[in-house]
């Protein structure tokens, strides 16, 4: 199994000479199963850059998994180029929408409505085929297994595990990591706190063991205070819970959009070092677009 | 004979208090900056609306892969914002009904109340009123036939067949109450809503929704005297009235600055917000929801 990075920029895509190494496009990872199955997690604008790759391979059957469906995680999708085309078959899988009781099609097609693109939903060439997912469920492609959970983020997200052939790898979507709403003087906090533990819990055993985490980690430690309950994590928090899941390396993403790759360098370093990384493990790596890792 | 206002007050201790709750949390989700646990002990401190969440959290289409058996575990698994939306969703069924479930001859009245909120919040929005004053436009609008609820429970029988007649005029809905139940939906509402001592716009709203003059001395107002003329073009058959004839009264002209039929037109697609808001007050375990899960 491979990985490709082909957006790795949160909230908003941020061309620019401030993020030319790291890149600017937002979030779309390329996975491929060992048979040379397409996986796709999310179709943020990366998303684009990964459909100019694949003209030498149409037609192509791609599965894409929507961790949810905020902007950055959804806004290449009408510009994902094997769509339009006959013989493709693209297979797209999501959360349902509880608020407003939406499947994960109803959601996607509304980005195809006359006032925001030229093109409607049922125009398109290729055969789209959408599985609204439930909590838990499996998803085999070929040799690929693909399963979820719940992350906490202002709307449903799911985490995505990867695996073929012993491989494995975790991705968190967007996630920021659960915390008490109350203090522990207050009535609430002991059964708030036994959620949160079983909750937490249920998260780093899904992922345990993945040769591969990819998180969410928009947020240095000095940014949290201010960002608390946005959905998003740290690298600190990220670290601790890559050690409580024995994953054996972790690539931070969705780097913060104001970030310069210099800034982000350095905040990565000192996070590394503050967190004594090198002596206790596991290794950590900047998500960079095309930076591709090999399983 | 009518009903003299010791009588009605004695008649109203059969009614349930005031749901507060749902009030609460239309006024709370306004502010982005509200404690979750703020909103973690409204919801919670209101059986009927901690019953209605958790079946929808549940449900089968929401697919969560542990059953959920309280208000602060759904903030856990499901995350705050989302319980803020699913609860804001509710909060106007709560609000309207205080009840486990809206009883047949009141399916229509809800429908309408429903209506005539959206409606009023959107004409409140249009006029420039600030998002929290739009949404005291949207509870006025809701409770606006709060009265109705009330007859219904007071006289079962009566009120069921006078809700059943939906050919009637304005007029004469209120003389058919005045015949049959010896009062209006409207004189009920006021003094329900004195009792409970309800924001006056909602008094106002509850008691004058059928006066003109009355309702033009207030612009919030006025969006829901307006409201309800339009809900009842929109929802014909379903407010109790015969919608022959309807127009804005000379006196509400100034706020608005367009006749009735402009008005409508303002107001955009708003029917999708309004299948949506009346799907969840249908809302079960199996049912409404089968076909928007179908897929190709
Ligand atoms: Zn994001
Ligand atoms: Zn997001």
């Amino acid at each position: 199994m491979k990985l490709i990075f082909r957006g790795v920029r949160g909230s908003i895509a941020v061309p620019g000479p401030k993020t030319l190494r790291y890149g600017g496009n937002t979030t779309c990872i390329e996975i491929r199963g060992d048979q040379g199955e397409l996986i796709i997690l999310d179709a943020g604008t990366g998303l684009y850059q990964l459909a100019l790759t694949l003209f030498g391979e149409l037609p192509i059957e791609a599965h894409l998994f929507i961790t949810h469906t905020h902007w950055d995680h959804i806004q290449g999708l009408p510009f994902f180029i094997p769509t339009f085309i006959p013989g493709n078959t693209i297979n797209i899988y999501g959360a349902f929408d509880p608020v407003d009781q939406k499947n994960i099609r109803q959601i996607l097609s509304r980005q195809l409505e006359y006032c925001y693109f030229p093109v409607r939903e049922s125009e398109l060439k290729a055969t789209m085929r959408y599985t609204t997912l439930k909590e838990r469920q499996t998803i085999q492609v070929g040799s690929v297994t693909v399963s979820n959970i719940l992350m906490n983020h202002p709307v449903l997200n799911f985490g995505y595990r990867i695996e073929c052939n012993g491989k494995s790898i975790f991705f968190t979507g967007d996630h920021e990591q659960l915390y008490n709403i109350y203090t522990p003087e207050e009535e609430g906090w002991a059964e708030y706190q036994q959620y949160v533990t079983e909750k937490n819990k249920a998260i780093t055993d899904f992922m345990r063991g993945v040769d591969l985490l990819v998180a969410d980690t928009s947020y240095t430690i000095q940014d949290y205070p201010q960002k608390k309950g946005w959905g998003h994590s740290t690298f600190d928090a990220n670290i601790e819970m890559g050690r409580m899941a024995e994953v054996k390396s972790i690539y931070f993403t969705h780097h913060e959009p104001i970030r310069s790759d210099d800034d982000l360098e350095r905040v990565f370093q000192e996070a590394i070092e503050r967190k004594n990384v090198p002596t206790l493990g596991p290794t950590c790596h900047l998500a960079r677009e095309g930076l591709c890792v090999e399983l | 004979m009518a009903y003299s206002e010791t009588e009605l007050f004695s008649l109203m201790e059969g009614i349930p208090a005031f749901p507060h709750s749902g009030y609460r949390i239309l006024q709370l989700t306004n502010d982005i900056n509200c404690p979750p646990k703020k909103l973690v002990e409204v919801i919670e401190q209101d059986p009927i609306l901690t019953m209605h969440l958790l079946k929808l959290v549940n449900s089968n289409y929401f697919g969560l892969a542990r059953k959920i058996t309280s208000i602060k575990q759904a903030v856990v698994f499901l995350g705050l914002n989302t319980m803020k939306n699913l609860a804001l969703a509710i909060a106007p069924i709560e609000l309207l009904t205080a009840s486990k479930s809206p009883a047949g001859p009141l399916t229509g009245v809800l429908r309408h109340s429903l209506t005539t909120a959206i409606i009023a919040r959107k004409l409140a929005r249009n006029l420039g009123f600030a998002e929290s004053e739009a949404t005291d436009g949207y509870v006025a609008g809701l409770l606006h036939d709060f009265g109705k609820v009330a007859l219904y429970r007071l006289f079962p029988g009566q009120y069921t067949t006078i809700l059943e007649r939906r050919d009637l005029t304005e007029t004469a809905f209120i003389d058919l109450e005045l015949r049959e139940v010896s009062t209006t939906h409207a004189a009920i509402g006021e003094l329900m809503g004195r009792r409970w001592s309800l924001p006056d716009l909602i008094i106002q709203s509850m008691g004058g929704h059928h006066d003109a003059d009355r309702c033009a001395a207030s612009p919030l107002l006025a969006c829901v005297f307006v409201a309800n003329l339009i809900a009842q073009k929109m929802d014909r058959g379903h407010s109790g009235r015969s919608t022959r004839g309807l127009s804005l009264p000379s006196s509400m002209i100034h706020h608005f600055g367009k006749d009735l039929d402009a008005l409508t037109a303002s107001l955009g697609l708003i029917a999708d917000e309004i299948d949506h808001a009346l799907f969840l007050t249908t809302l079960q375990e199996e049912g409404p929801m089968a076909p928007s899960m179908r897929q190709p």
